[in-house]
């Protein structure tokens, strides 16, 4: 199916990390209304606030953020959001205690389970507040927010999903009329 | 940005394996020495690559149809077709049949004459040996005397390779629970400094993808 | 391939002397590779399973008429191609192609929990696929996500292989100028 060509992964999203070392380069003002839209401090801002929710689910330290909210425009589409959570501290391993007992592993996944709901919750919130602060991108365009929920291998992940993404075009997203996909 | 004129054919039969083998030689070489053209090839690949970020979804309902009586194969039919489209069943008769061949052969084979010895005229009386036992008999003793003495060890053997091969596996998995535990640690670590706002974001420019 | 293909022979051959059995078997081989074909041209997920449905059903009554088991996979998209057309016409008769914003659709995309891509390029797929034209699109999912011969896309699409290239030439023209390589944030 595929032709035998080498590809490059497409440089569409550097590494998250990469990401937010973005230089400061001055850009010469876009003449193109699009290019108002978005300002990279509104996202930026949007970002830290959405990790800080998303820590917010649980007791503190107790939820962990493993990949910082990072937000893209995409022209003529919307604004699309993307994290990475650990919906429970998994327990440590150490010399003392070298693995994860089954009692241990039920109290993880009851756990996850019991802050689903407030997780989708937190993120319809997060995405209402997102609406609201990107005044400048219009009423018919997606504002998306994608949550991964990251597993060890030993859980059991019956019931949770690996991803849940939210989505809706601004004027819905303000109402919390958003469709939710779970994967 | 259309795609540049001086490759000898068209760049996207190429990259769909649309030419035939002349034509497609003279492409290759056109390429190693084109820079655009090679790009141009490139930026046709990464453009099918981005295509497969779009999954296959699973269907929401499975489809199926139930039979119409009207339409069904009679009994017999069924048994025999399910008896010839089966590989193992197949495989298995095979097997059977083989194995009862053997047995049969084993069971009507003639048993060996046993070897005696006649005196010759004159010659001193010779010794008539008793008959010979074969020499798979002969084989079959050996072995199981082999067998019996060695069983022990194999048993002690065996009970000792079962013990190593758990504590590897023990020492395995406890590596593999640190090994998740560092990743999962240093993910946390490196979002905690971004959280932070120790990266800040420029003043300038949009977020935007163009 | 090989192999299946001969598997699939064996299913077509008892399915058509009326094996309901191997037909469901052949059904669940392909199910799901027609309902995301299907799920691309239409863009609703919905219409998609109804159609695919349909065409199940379609191809089991006229199974019989199918002439070389080995074209199985062509006459089958033939017939998910007639369907899909037929639901447009029916809901869009005086117009072929179907001109809709990617805001307004559902733009059907899976987001694998695992992929390696990042869901911002799923998302511009799929809103790239969205703007291109009917049949454009469907030659680019003929092309890249079902992989047929350009021969067996003119048999599906009933049109010449020259117009076949033409549009897949011109969609991914269209999406290798939408799907370019970015330029980091923060940069001219």
């Amino acid at each position: 199916m595929k032709a035998p060509h080498r590809f490059y992964a497409l440089a569409l999203l550097a590494l998250p990390l990469g990401a937010q070392m973005a230089s400061r380069a001055a850009v010469p003002p876009a003449a193109g209304v699009a290019a108002q839209r978005v300002s990279i401090s509104n996202l930026y801002t949007i970002e830290r606030a959405c990790d800080d929710r998303l820590r917010g689910i649980g007791e503190p330290n107790t939820v962990d953020i493993l990949g910082a909210t990072r937000g893209l425009y995409l022209d003529g589409y919307g604004v699309v959001f993307t994290s990475e959570v650990g919906l429970v501290t998994p327990p440590a391993v150490y010399p003392f205690h070298p693995t994860i007992t089954p009692q241990e592993k039920l109290q993880v996944h009851q756990k996850k389970l019991q802050r689903l709901p407030v997780l989708r919750t937190t993120m319809r919130e997060i995405l209402r507040s997102a609406a609201s602060s990107l005044a400048g991108v219009p009423d018919t365009q997606q504002i998306v927010l994608a949550v991964r929920l990251d597993y060890m291998k030993w859980e059991d992940t019956s019931g949770l999903p690996a991803m849940i993404l939210m989505r809706a075009d601004r004027k819905s997203a303000l109402s919390g009329d958003v469709t939710v996909e779970e994967q | 940005m259309s795609a540049p004129s001086c490759s000898p054919f068209d760049l996207k039969d190429y990259f769909y394996r649309e030419l035939a083998d002349p034509q497609r030689l003279q492409v290759e070489t056109h390429i190693r020495v084109c820079a655009a053209c090679r790009e141009e090839l490139d930026r046709l690949g990464q453009t099918e690559h981005a295509l497969f970020a779009l999954r296959d979804e699973e269907i929401p309902q499975r489809i199926g149809f139930v039979s119409d009586p009207v339409f069904e194969p009679s009994p017999w039919r069924r048994a025999l077709a399910s008896f010839w489209n089966s590989g193992p069943r197949l495989g298995f008769a095979s097997a059977a049949m083989l194995s009862a061949a053997l047995v049969v052969f084993a069971l009507v084979r003639p048993a060996p004459a046993p070897v005696v010895r006649v005196a010759a005229a004159g010659a001193p009386p010779a010794v008539v040996t008793a008959p010979a036992v074969s020499e798979a008999a002969i084989q079959a003793r050996i072995d199981a005397a082999v067998a019996k003495a060695v069983a022990p060890m194999e048993v002690r053997h065996e009970a000792e390779m079962r013990q190593v091969k758990a504590d590897l596996e023990g020492a395995r998995q406890r590596l593999i629970l640190a090994a998740e535990e560092y990743d999962y640690n240093h993910k946390k670590e490196a979002s905690a400094m971004i959280s932070a706002g120790l990266y800040a974001p420029p003043q300038h420019g949009t977020g935007e993808i163009r | 391939m090989i192999f299946r293909a001969v598997e699939d022979s064996d299913l077509i051959r008892q399915a058509a002397r009326g094996s309901v059995e191997a037909y469901n078997l052949l059904v669940s081989r392909w199910e799901k590779r027609v309902y995301n074909y299907l799920l691309r041209l239409t863009r609703n997920r919905e219409d998609a399973l109804d159609l695919t449905q349909d065409v199940f059903l379609k191809a089991y009554q006229n199974l019989k008429k199918l002439d070389d088991p080995a074209r199985f996979a062509p006459w089958l998209y033939r017939i998910a191609h007639n369907e899909a057309y037929s639901l447009f016409r029916k809901r869009r008769p005086e117009s072929d192609h179907e001109e809709v914003t990617p805001e307004a659709t559902e733009t059907g995309v899976s987001v694998a929990g695992t992929s390696v891509f990042p869901i911002e390029l799923s998302l511009a797929v799929a809103a790239a696929l969205d703007r291109l034209s009917h049949d454009q699109r469907e030659a680019v999912v003929l092309k890249h996500y079902q992989g047929f011969k350009f021969e067996e896309m003119a048999e599906i699409l009933g049109c010449p292989v020259s117009t076949v290239k033409s549009r897949l030439y011109t969609a991914l023209e269209l999406l290798k100028a939408e799907l370019a390589p970015v330029k980091a944030r923060g940069l001219s």
